[in-house]
C-alpha cells in the first residue's frame, strides 16, 4: 500500500489536537494543578477534583474537538460541493433552523420542566431544514437553486427567531435566548454527547464518503456525471451529513461561526487544491482550532462572561480578511 | 423595578443593564416535578436526579447562592456560617441593596466546576438560572433549589418562609416576614386621601403597569398608576405622547447610568417631557429595589410615599 500523501500533515494536526485537548483539560474555573488533576483522575476513590474532572472538564474538552472536527469536516465538504469558497455550513440553513428549534423551546419554558428539549428541539429544526432545503432546490439540485434556497431557509429560521423574541412576553426568556445563541460549552455534561453521538456518527459518515465526487465534480458536473458519479447521491450526503452533524452540535453549542468557513482556506494549497484531501485534515484542524478558542474563554475566566461564538467570530472575521489579501497578493 | 418587566412584554430595557442577571432572576416554579427527559428519536435518556426541598430532617450546612435575588433572601435568612458563597452581582451596589453585606462572602460567578468545588449541600438558584449549569450541578448529586422571581408584595412574604423552611431557619423567617406584613400594613393605613396621579417611565419608554411589582409598589404608597388608567398590562410601552396627555403628578424613574450612557435613556430627556413636568415632581426609585421582590421594598413605598403625602396635601 502507496503511503499516504497527507499522512505527515494528519500526523502533526493529530499532535497539536492532542496537545490542546490535554491543555483544555488543565483549564478551568478551579485553579488545580496538573498533578493534582492528573492524581484525582486516575485515583481509585471519587473526589471533588476527579469528579470536577470526568464530570465537567472531559465533556467540554470533548464537545470541543467534536464540535470543532464537525464544522471543519462540513465547511470542507460544502465548498467542495457548491464550489464556492464562502460555502459554510450555516450557508444552507441548518445552523439558523437548529437555533430556530431551540429558541422555541428556551420561549415556550420547556427547557424549565424538561432540560433536554432544548437539543431535541433543536435537532427537530435541523430535520425540517435539511428536508426543505433538496424541496426548495428542485430536483435536478443546481447548485445555485441551492444556494440560493439555503440562504432563503436561514433567512426564515432569523427572522423567526427575531420574531421569538420580539414576542417573548418574559425579558428573561429573551436574555437566555440570546445568550444561548452566542455559542457556549460551558458546562455541558456527557448526557449531551450520548443525545448528539448518533447524530454525529451518522453526519460524519455521510460527509467523508463525498471525497471521490467532490474530487470528481471539481472537474465540472459534466464531467463528474460521465465519471459515472450521481450528483443527487452526493448532494444528499454532503446535505444529509451536515444537517445531522451541524445541527447535532448546533443543538448543544448553539451557533458557532467562522470555523467551518477559515478551517479550509487554511489547508486547501497543503493538499494541493484537492477536495477529496482536504476532508480528514478539515476535520482536525477544525477541532484544534474550536478546542484553542474554548482555552482562550477559559482563559478569561467565568467573571468575563465571554461566550465561545463571540471569540470565534471576533478573531475569526479578521483573520478571513487577512486570508483573502494575502491571496490576493499571490495572484498579482 | 426590573421585577416589573418580569411581565414585560419586551426585553429591550433589560437588554443593557441587565446582561448577566438574565440567566439568574426567573420564573415559575415546579422544582418537585424537574425530571431529566430526552426525548429524541427514539433515544431515551436515563431519568435521572429529580430534586426535592422537602423538610430535610437536618439544615443545609453549606448553602450556595446563585442568583442575585436568592442571595438576598440566603443572606437575610441563613446564619453566616450557613452560607458559603453568594453571586458576583450581590455585591454591586445599583443592582443589590445587601451589597456591603454581600462583600463579607465569597463570590461565585455561576460555573458548575467552581460551585461543586466548594461543596454544597444546597445550592439556590432562579429558575432562568443557566440551565445547563443547574442540570450539571443536580447531575453530581446536589440539591439545587430554585425561585421563581418574585412578583407580588404578599408572595415576598411567602417566599422567606418557603426559604426559611429550605435553610432550616424558620423562626428568623417567621419574624421578617411579619416585620415585612406590619410594615407593609403601617403605608397601606397611612395613605392619603387624595390619590395623585403617578406616571413610571423607563428608559426606552416602558412603563409598569397591572400585574407587575412596580405597580404595587406605586399603588400601595397611595398613588394613582396611570398605566392603570390607560389598560397597560406589565410592563409595555408607553407612548410619550400619552405619557404626556395623561399628565402625571409625579413622574417614578428607575436607576440613571451616567457611567454606562445608552440610547434609552434619550428619550428621559425629551424636551416635551420636560415640559410638562414643569409643573409635577420627579422621583428616582432605585432599580436594586425592585428588580428583586425583597421585603426592602417597603423602602421605595416610604419613597414614593412621601410624594404622595405631599401631593395629597397640594391638592386640598
Amino acid at each position: 500500500m502507496t503511503k499516504h500523501p497527507d499522512a505527515p500533515l494528519i500526523m502533526a494536526l493529530c499532535l497539536i489536537a492532542a496537545a490542546l485537548f490535554v491543555t483544555s483539560l488543565m483549564i478551568g474555573a478551579a485553579d488545580l494543578t496538573f498533578m493534582q488533576l492528573i492524581k484525582a483522575a486516575f485515583a481509585a476513590e471519587k473526589t471533588p477534583v476527579s469528579i470536577v474532572f470526568w464530570e465537567i472538564r472531559v465533556p467540554r474538552a470533548l464537545l470541543g474537538l467534536i464540535t470543532g472536527a464537525t464544522l471543519g469536516l462540513s465547511g470542507a465538504v460544502l465548498q467542495g460541493l457548491l464550489r464556492n469558497p464562502l460555502a459554510e455550513p450555516g450557508l444552507i440553513g441548518v445552523s439558523s433552523s437548529a437555533s430556530l428549534g431551540a429558541v422555541i423551546a428556551i420561549y415556550t419554558g420547556l427547557t424549565i420542566t424538561m432540560p433536554f428539549a432544548l437539543p431535541a428541539f433543536a435537532l427537530f429544526g435541523a430535520a425540517i431544514a435539511a428536508v426543505l432545503l433538496p424541496m426548495l432546490a428542485g430536483g435536478r439540485g443546481q447548485t445555485l437553486t441551492l444556494i440560493l434556497a439555503g440562504v432563503a431557509i436561514s433567512s426564515i429560521a432569523t427572522a423567526l427567531t427575531s420574531l421569538a423574541l420580539n414576542l417573548s412576553p418574559n425579558p428573561f426568556a429573551a436574555m437566555e435566548i440570546v445568550f444561548w445563541m452566542l455559542g457556549s460549552l460551558n458546562d455541558r455534561s456527557m448526557q449531551h454527547l450520548y443525545i448528539i453521538a448518533p447524530f454525529i456518527l451518522i453526519g460524519w459518515s455521510l460527509l467523508l464518503i463525498t471525497g471521490r465526487g467532490l474530487n470528481a465534480l471539481s472537474l465540472g458536473e459534466e464531467t463528474a456525471h460521465t465519471m459515472g458519479v450521481s450528483l443527487p447521491r452526493l448532494r444528499f450526503c454532503a446535505i444529509a451529513g451536515t444537517a445531522a452533524s451541524v445541527g447535532a452540535v448546533t443543538a448543544v453549542t448553539g451557533t458557532i461561526g467562522f470555523i467551518g468557513l477559515i478551517v479550509p482556506h487554511l489547508l486547501r494549497k497543503m493538499v494541493g487544491g484537492e477536495p477529496q484531501r482536504l476532508l480528514l485534515p478539515s476535520a482536525i484542524a477544525g477541532a484544534c482550532l474550536l478546542t484553542l478558542a474554548d482555552i482562550t474563554v477559559k482563559l478569561f475566566g467565568p467573571q468575563s462572561n465571554l461566550k465561545l461564538g463571540v471569540l470565534t467570530a471576533i478573531v475569526g472575521a479578521p483573520f478571513f480578511l487577512w486570508l483573502i489579501i494575502k491571496q490576493r497578493r499571490a495572484l498579482i | 423595578m426590573l421585577s416589573g418587566i418580569l411581565q414585560g412584554e419586551s426585553s429591550t430595557r433589560v437588554a443593557f443593564h441587565f446582561m448577566y442577571a438574565s440567566q439568574k432572576v426567573e420564573m415559575r416554579n415546579k422544582i418537585k416535578k424537574i425530571m431529566q427527559m430526552a426525548f429524541l428519536v427514539g433515544l431515551v435518556i436515563s431519568p435521572a436526579v429529580a430534586c426535592a426541598d422537602q423538610n430535610e430532617a437536618e439544615a443545609p450546612r453549606r448553602v450556595v447562592s446563585m442568583n442575585l435575588c436568592t442571595d438576598q433572601f440566603s443572606m437575610l435568612l441563613a446564619n453566616k456560617e450557613q452560607l458559603v458563597s453568594v453571586s458576583r452581582l450581590a455585591s454591586d451596589s445599583t443592582l443589590s441593596v445587601m451589597s456591603e453585606e454581600a462583600k463579607a462572602y465569597p463570590v461565585n460567578f455561576g460555573g458548575a466546576e467552581e460551585i461543586y468545588l466548594m461543596n454544597p449541600d444546597l445550592v439556590i438558584a432562579g429558575t432562568y438560572t443557566n440551565q445547563t449549569t443547574v442540570q450539571m450541578l443536580r447531575g453530581l448529586g446536589i440539591t439545587v433549589v430554585q425561585v421563581p422571581p418574585v412578583r407580588t408584595i404578599s408572595d415576598i412574604a411567602k417566599e422567606l418562609r418557603r426559604l426559611g423552611k429550605v435553610l432550616g431557619r424558620e423562626q428568623q423567617a417567621e419574624a421578617l416576614a411579619q416585620q415585612f406584613t406590619s410594615e407593609i400594613q403601617q403605608l397601606i393605613d397611612a395613605q392619603p386621601d387624595e390619590q395623585a396621579r403617578a406616571g413610571v417611565y423607563y428608559a426606552n419608554g416602558y412603563t409598569a403597569g397591572d400585574g407587575s411589582l412596580v405597580n404595587e409598589l406605586i399603588t400601595t404608597a397611595g398613588l394613582q398608576n396611570i398605566a392603570n388608567n390607560l389598560g397597560l398590562k406589565g410592563t409595555s410601552k408607553l407612548p410619550l405622547e400619552l405619557l404626556i396627555l395623561e399628565d402625571p403628578q409625579l413622574l417614578v424613574e428607575g436607576t440613571q447610568f451616567s457611567d454606562k450612557p445608552a440610547l434609552a435613556f434619550e428619550l428621559l430627556a425629551h424636551p416635551a417631557l420636560k415640559r410638562t413636568l414643569g409643573n409635577s415632581g420627579r422621583v428616582m426609585v432605585e432599580d436594586k429595589y425592585t428588580i428583586c421582590g425583597l421585603p426592602f421594598v417597603t423602602q421605595a413605598i416610604g419613597k414614593l410615599a412621601n410624594q404622595a403625602t405631599k401631593l395629597g396635601a397640594q391638592a386640598e
